[in-house]
């Protein structure tokens, strides 16, 4: 206790040095004055007295230095002066400040940003929640197929729920996607149907009302209410009568009953629910086309994910032991339903949902990855600032040399200097917290521009990202300040004191540090810039990857009559109007429908078998004309029918030529009948009446096998409206297509209308290698940026040291080509180690990168990226080479001569 | 005395000045050099470059309080007494000074070295 007091009254003692000074002094003077007294009380004559006075107290400045000492904290008195004097020479040299501001800020804000969207995915809490105990995931696997997983029922849900002692809550939850009408818009909202004890288990209070009730979770129960996301409350001015008021969801009213609170996201990773319904109003709302998403009383409905919090001391492999029990039962009691499957316990991921326990290894990896290149830009920053900072403290060579000189200790000297490094990167650091939160909710925004809902991503600099950015800042102030704090304050500099420029500087061995560090930085923007080229590459590539049909001249428009409560038979008269009107519209050559858009965000499947041999295809059901319209070429047979568009007929099928190669063996398939099966779906058999061309689906992926039903037998509400027109007429085309859909009906909503490019541009997966490129150019362009102004003040600051010897050289004769080009040539060397460095280093990037399956198509030793990247830093290379020297042969030769 | 007198080392001089002000109840830093100097039989010299951080430290350790007074002649002085902390700490570093005596004298006494 006693020193800590002594230490609190010694930092409040910094704050009033004067007054306790002059305290001091008048202490000091009493002594002396006594001494005096003294003295001449013995019978010294005064003045003597006083001599002796003086001499007893000893030098009144150091009694005075060693009561200040203690009275205050020296350390921290010196460092403010460190501080100040820090201040002082930054702001004396405003352009250096800024330049070293802005590169920390580049390579601090590169890794923050990387850092922000990596804190966002799978570090951030999910949600406001508290659950009771560690929040995992329940999961159904079958024993005798280790990577079969499945959903579970309703009843198979509750049958947990009541008799597991394993989990102190257990919630169940499904997604929907329904319209939301408001003001005579419709629009899909990402909708979570949950359990009644959902908002409990995750620990969250609503901010209003009341969660949902175990009648509502019925799912028979038909309960029409709902319980609305916070923005939606904000929306509506946050007004408590929010409770009780009517919304219209799927064309139907629903009661609002509660608000969940502010910034909850659900369960759903990075997707945010807007809204959520109680099973009991799944059957009100729309399903999956398939049915595939049903919740019911029944025990072959398997729609639901199961989720919960571990009783307190059951460890998950405890938990799964006792489930063992539970699951045996079922499959006592249920074999039809439950046979093999056992009951798994799992963390929950992070970045996907679904019946399968998975883990987050994958982004995980990729983030490490991410990080560690953005790692690179930032220690391209230091190298450079580091190396400018050496260049710098050429300058202030004297300056150091005199305080060595007049006994200022080295330590003192580096903590000056380490100063001065921990203002820039605090500077660097704030910038950097800001550049990043910018640059990473920009890649939020355009994430959400591709995806059809609301992203919860939350990238706002939190504590994490704080702690990172100061981890980021400390890490670059030891890469950056410490090297050449420890270097200038070397004692041998003195030498400086005596000679201002040496005329045969040993200067090989004081550059060999600089011109490394610049050859680093030459070799890693080198091996970014290579990269980002190839990731270019692949964007461009799979751009322009042939889908199997034109792009141009088509549009697409996306209806759901459900959403305005319309039923099957109402929809299908909806339908058939609106292809009916649209087909007449003016410039229209063709126009169908078809269930799945080529690079859609859904896919549906089904097992086609022949013959004992089978093979999994994407499921469309389409439109008459749909091939013509979409401009997919008939190989034989013929397209569906107007007759086969509008009822259920014969069933009938087309498929294409991968899946005519894999079942067919060279037959021809026309009149052939293959044999459709799905999970929860009836089996069909189906005749073969046409063989189209190849579509792919995904621009990263080879295409897949397909096989198309007519929409007459296989009616589905959520329906995509293709149109054909003449190409470059599409864009044209979009209004008068609203037009005609609104004149069909106005209250039917269109929930997307745009042409096929934007629709493939859109593309997540082509999002993906997009803004990796894009992050690729970035960091290499900062890298390549930074290496050549790096280059440039190595080679600035090496001719200007070499003025003299250049000036000889002229003197003697030499012509400026010869001198330029012997200049040149040692900045060639300088950097031409790097870029062979870096090309190899290149190479073995691409290699890990490879790993994420976003080169696609891609080589790896790209011949036009390995040339074009090293050729482009050579020339800037080049370029930050000959300006210092054209600058250096401006001096007149006696100028440079003349001794300073 | 043909003796040059030593100067005070840190850690005892902290100790005299509390026991100095002990025995003389409320003294100024000028008297307490004195005393300790006269107490020593002039065998110590007390530097003010070290009695008086060695005063500020105890007294921000709380052990003595310092308040300006007059002298006896008239002149104006910070006087220094001890506090209660400060007679506590003194009782505890004389015990202990007298029991790292007794031991350190065992080893010198005639009778333990037999």
């Amino acid at each position: 206790m006693r020193p800590l007091r002594a230490w609190w009254i010694r930092l409040t003692g910094l704050f009033n040095v004067r007054r306790r000074t002059e305290q001091f002094d008048a202490e000091l003077q009493s002594v002396i004055a006594m001494h005096v007294d003294d003295a001449l009380r013995r019978g010294v004559a005064p003045e003597e007295a006083r001599r002796q006075a003086l001499i007893a107290v000893g030098g009144v400045q150091s009694v005075r230095d060693a009561y200040r000492d203690r009275g205050g904290l020296p350390w921290i008195e010196s460092l403010t002066q460190d501080v100040r004097f820090a201040a002082r020479m930054l702001r004396k040299s405003p352009g250096f400040t800024a330049v070293a501001v802005v590169i920390l800020a580049l390579g601090i804000g590169a890794n923050s940003a990387i850092f922000s969207l990596v804190n966002a995915l799978l570090l951030r809490p999910l949600n406001g929640g508290h659950p009771r105990g560690a929040f995992v995931g329940l999961y159904s696997g079958d024993r005798t197929r280790p990577d079969r997983f499945r959903e579970f029922s309703y009843p198979e849900y509750v049958d947990i729920r009541r008799q597991n002692d394993v989990f102190n809550d257990l919630l169940a939850e499904s997604v929907a996607r329904p319209g939301l009408t408001e003001d005579g818009l419709t629009r899909r909202v990402m909708t979570g149907l949950v359990s009644s004890n959902y908002f409990s288990t995750l620990g969250v209070t609503l901010a209003a009302g009341r969660p949902f009730t175990l009648e509502e979770e019925r799912p028979a129960s038909g309960a029409a209410v709902a319980i609305v996301g916070y923005s939606y409350w904000r929306q509506h001015g946050l007004t408590p009568d929010v409770i009780g008021r009517s919304i219209v969801i799927s064309g139907r009213p629903f009661t609002i009953v509660g608000v969940a609170p502010e910034g909850f996201n659900g369960t759903m990773p990075v997707i945010a629910p807007e809204l959520f319904l109680p099973f009991g109003a799944a059957s009100l709302i729309t399903e999956r086309p398939d049915g595939s998403n049903r919740i019911a009383d029944d025990r072959a409905a398997l729609t639901l994910l199961l989720a919960g919090t571990l009783k307190e001391g059951t460890s998950i492999e405890a938990g799964e032991l006792r489930l063992a029990a539970l699951a045996s039962a079922f499959e006592a009691a249920y074999p039809q339903f439950n046979q093999n499957q056992r009951l798994i316990v799992h963390p929950r991921s992070r970045v996907s949902m679904g019946p399968s326990p998975r883990s987050d290894t994958g982004p995980a990896a990729g983030a490490v990855v991410l990080m560690a290149i953005a790692g690179l830009v930032l220690l391209v920053a230091c190298l450079n600032l580091a190396n400018i900072l050496l260049a710098r403290g050429a300058m202030r060579r004297q300056e150091i040399a005199i305080r060595l000189a007049l006994g200022g200790g080295r330590a003192r000297i580096v903590r000056q200097l380490l100063v001065e490094g921990v203002l820039l990167s605090t500077m660097g650091g704030a910038a950097a917290l800001l550049a990043a939160w910018w640059a990473a909710s920009r890649a939020v925004s355009s994430l959400t521009a591709v995806l059809p809902m609301p992203i919860a991503m939350n990238v706002s600099p939190d504590g994490r990202v704080v702690s990172a950015v100061a981890i980021a800042s400390i890490g670059s102030i030891l890469l950056f300040a410490l090297g050449p704090a420890w270097r200038l304050s070397a004692p041998d500099l003195a030498m400086t004191l005596k000679e201002s420029a040496p005329l045969t500087s040993r200067h090989r061995r004081r550059i060999a540090v600089p011109a490394l560090l610049v050859g680093a930085q030459v070799a890693l923007s080198v091996a970014l810039l290579i990269s980002a080229g190839v990731f270019l590459r692949a964007s461009v590539t799979a751009a322009s990857m042939d889908p199997g049909f034109p792009l141009a001249g088509g549009l697409i428009a996306e209806v759901d009559p459900r959403m305005i409560g319309q039923d099957d038979v109402h929809g299908r008269t909806t339908y058939a109007a609106l292809l009916e009107h649209i087909r007449s519209t003016a410039r229209v050559s063709s126009a169908s429908v078809a269930s799945m858009v080529p690079f859609g965000l859904t896919q549906y499947g089904r097992q086609v078998h022949r013959n004992g041999v089978s093979t999994s295809a994407g499921f469309t059901v389409v439109g008459a004309d749909y091939f013509a319209t979409l401009g997919l070429a008939v190989v034989s047979g013929r397209e569906f029918t107007i007759v086969e568009e509008n009822a259920a007929t014969d069933p009938v099928a087309i498929v294409d030529q991968i899946l005519v190669d894999r079942l067919f063996n060279g037959e021809s398939p026309l009149g052939q009948t293959v044999r459709l099966t799905g999970r929860d779906q009836p089996d069909e058999l189906v005749r073969v009446v046409g063989v189209v061309g190849k579509v792919r689906d995904d621009v990263l992926q080879p295409p897949t096998a397909h096989v198309y039903v007519p929409f007459g037998s296989h009616y589905q509400s959520e329906m995509t409206i293709h149109v054909r027109t003449a190409p470059g007429g599409e864009a044209a085309m979009l209004e008068p297509l609203r037009a005609a859909i609104q004149r069909v009906d106005a209250r039917l909503p269109i929930l997307s209308l745009k042409t096929m490019s934007d629709h493939r541009d859109a593309t997540p997966s082509l999002w993906a290698v997009t803004f990796t490129a894009r992050l690729f150019v970035a960091f290499g362009v900062i890298a390549g940026v930074l290496a050549t102004a790096g280059l440039y003040g190595l080679r600035a600051y090496l001719v200007t040291q070499r003025r003299r010897e250049i000036g000889i050289r002229i003197a003697l004769g030499a012509t400026r080509t010869n001198v330029i080009s012997q200049l040149l040539k040692e900045g060639a060397w300088n950097a031409a180690g790097g870029l062979i460095v870096g090309t190899v280093l290149a190479v073995g990037l691409i290699q890990v990168l490879r790993q994420s399956g976003m080169l696609y198509e891609v080589q790896a030793f790209d011949p036009i990226v390995f040339t074009v990247a090293p050729l482009v830093l050579a020339m800037a290379a080049a370029a930050a080479s000959y300006v210092p020297a054209r600058r250096a042969l401006r001096v007149d030769p006696t100028v440079a001569l003349r001794p300073e | 005395m043909g003796r040059k007198p030593s100067d005070v080392w840190q850690g005892t001089l902290a100790l005299m000045v509390l026991k100095t002000l002990d025995t003389m109840g409320s003294m100024h830093g000028y008297g307490i050099a004195r005393r300790i100097e006269q107490t020593s039989g002039d065998r110590l010299s007390v530097n003010y470059g070290t009695l008086y951080p060695a005063l500020l430290k105890l007294e921000q350790e709380g052990y003595i309080a310092g308040e300006w007074g007059a002298s006896e002649a008239n002149r104006k002085a910070r006087y220094y007494k001890l506090t209660r902390a400060g007679r506590k700490r003194l009782e505890k570093a004389a015990r202990e000074w007298d029991d790292t005596q007794e031991i350190v004298a065992r080893f010198f006494s005639p009778d333990e070295a037999s």
